[in-house]
């Protein structure tokens, strides 16, 4: 056990947001971090792939529209894809719990890249006297140097959360009374409402456009269609849009 | 007259590929992106600059804040190898005007950048992928895990050419000629369906509000349901952006709010 959790700390770290190791920020936080991987990789590593995907498609259904404009992060995704999936599957704990679950795990993920934030100026001001010197590689140490922080505040918390973290939620089960259970499946079904929330508040400059969004909603409430077949008809729609609106010019 | 220094190929990939990888590694409140922009021209400055002095010049330069979105960001590097090629030729290119050129593009592709990858490429290909997952399990996220680092990589190492090639001007003429709002205007509408298809699936608020008159029970979430499938899940959605947007709350003052209202809900047993 000690090993499986090691390694999901391990990726916990690589799918971190600035841990450079698969393919930079696209293939590590943008990929590894994204939490639909994260509880797959989970489910692999724990032999239960079918409640760590049941929990990856909901929490990523809910962090679906995270960003970090100026790396302000609101909440740590890549902890929340690790360290949710494997908790729930630890613990045998119930799956509509992950949710609310997430939060304290992505407020800590959050704490900790705050203070890499910070930490991390050290690094600039020992680059700047290696660019007085001329060293390039002195700089190029200052800029792989910050994953030592990183990794140590990342692989760290992460393995002690989940070593800790099962037993303690296990207890904790055993204590929440029935209308608590409850109270978190609710809150769990609005939750989502906020990434995409965040999402809309991002994309939408004109409000009709939620017109758009409605529709979508629709097509699943009503018609019960696929997400893939929805999003070929959204893909179809938007080439017209990009023509009509001057995005192509016509050569005769 | 001495001979053109012209940038080879291989530098300039090791520059793309240096910043693909390295970009988020050490950034910082002070400094935020700086230190990996300056790594990723170490191949560009050391073929280019063989005078001491005008190395550790370039590094200088180099050290300052930087922040863009880093994956169609790679298009300012591009633009900045550029000009330090002319520099290294000669050209009047003076510290300044170079700080002044990132500058001025890191604003507009921050921005422009977060709403296209971020906000709308990433969220469509994970509702896509999500989608996959409810009927073909773990086909949906290794289909995220190929399409989206691929397509990404392709993109970001063609700006940096791009960037390099058609140089400050080439760039500010397709900003100005709006195809690229457009573009994230036309992404947008299939950003939108597919978010709603999602929510309709993963955001769930119901009533539990019901009226017994001896034989007969009317449960309210039945009537709704008539009216309009959905309706307090699409209410939820509404609030919140309208908190976000409208009364510009931050996402955890709002989440708060969901937390407290569902209690309260839940105590006086609506929900």
């Amino acid at each position: 056990m000690i090993i499986k959790i090691t390694i999901i700390a391990l990726l916990a770290y690589l799918g971190a947001i600035g841990a450079p190791w698969i393919l930079g920020t696209t293939g590590g936080f943008y990929t590894l971090g994204r939490p639909l991987v994260a509880a797959a990789l989970v489910g692999l590593i724990l032999g239960d792939m079918q409640t760590a995907l049941e929990v990856g498609m909901l929490i990523q259904a809910m962090y679906i529209g995270i960003i970090t404009p100026g790396a302000v992060m609101p909440f740590d995704v890549d902890y929340i894809g690790y360290l949710t999936p494997a908790l729930i599957i630890l613990s045998k704990t119930d799956p509509n719990i992950a949710p609310t679950l997430a939060v304290p795990v992505g407020l800590i993920g959050v704490t900790i890249w705050n203070l890499i934030w910070v930490i991390n100026v050290y690094f600039a001001h020992r680059a700047d006297k290696y660019a007085v010197e001329g060293n390039g590689s002195g700089i190029r140490a200052m800029n792989l140097g910050a994953q030592i922080v990183n990794f140590a505040m990342r692989f760290i918390p992460a393995f002690l959360i989940l070593y800790f973290g099962r037993g303690f939620l296990q207890e904790l089960q055993k204590m929440i009374p029935p209308i608590i259970i409850h109270y978190l499946t609710v809150v769990g079904g609005v939750l989502p409402a906020l990434g995409i929330g965040m999402l809309l508040n991002m994309i939408i400059k004109d409000k009709s456009y939620f017109g758009i969004f409605v529709i979508g909603f629709m097509l699943v409430k009503y018609l019960n269609l696929p997400i893939v077949a929805i999003a070929i008809m959204g893909a179809v729609l938007a080439v017209f849009w990009f023509k009509f609106q001057g995005g192509v010019s016509y050569n005769g | 007259m001495a001979e053109y220094k012209k940038l080879s190929p291989k530098t300039l990939f090791r520059s793309w590929l240096t910043w693909f990888f390295f970009n988020g590694s050490s950034q910082s409140g002070e400094r935020m992106q700086g230190i990996a922009f300056c790594h990723s021209m170490l191949p560009v400055i050391d073929e280019l600059y063989k005078d001491k002095e005008e190395k550790i010049k370039a590094l200088k330069r180099h050290l300052v804040l930087f922040n863009v979105e880093p994956q169609i960001g790679s298009v300012i590097h591009g633009v900045t190898a550029a000009l330090e090629e002319q520099r290294a030729n000669g050209a009047e290119i003076d510290d300044n005007t170079i700080n002044t050129v990132k500058v001025a593009l890191m604003g507009p592709l921050s921005g422009i950048g977060d709403t296209l990858i971020p906000g709308t490429l990433i969220p469509i290909l994970l509702a896509i992928a999500i989608g996959i997952t409810k009927t073909a399990g773990v086909v949906g996220p290794i289909f995220y895990a190929l399409v989206y680092p691929t397509f990404i990589a392709i993109t970001s190492w063609y700006l940096y050419k791009f960037g390099y090639n058609a140089g400050l001007n080439g760039i500010q003429e397709i900003m100005q000629s709006g195809k690229i709002n457009v573009l994230a205007d036309a992404l947008s509408v299939l950003g939108l369906l597919v978010m709603g298809a999602l929510s309709a699936s993963y955001i769930n608020l119901s009533t539990t509000i019901k009226y017994t008159s001896g034989e007969m029970t009317i449960e309210l979430q039945n009537i709704l349901d008539k009216i309009f499938p959905g309706m307090l899940s699409l209410l939820a959605i509404i609030v919140v952006w309208y908190l976000l947007s409208a009364k510009k709350k931050s996402p955890l003052w709002v989440m708060g709010f969901l937390f407290i209202v569902t209690f309260i809900g839940v105590v006086l047993k609506i929900f």
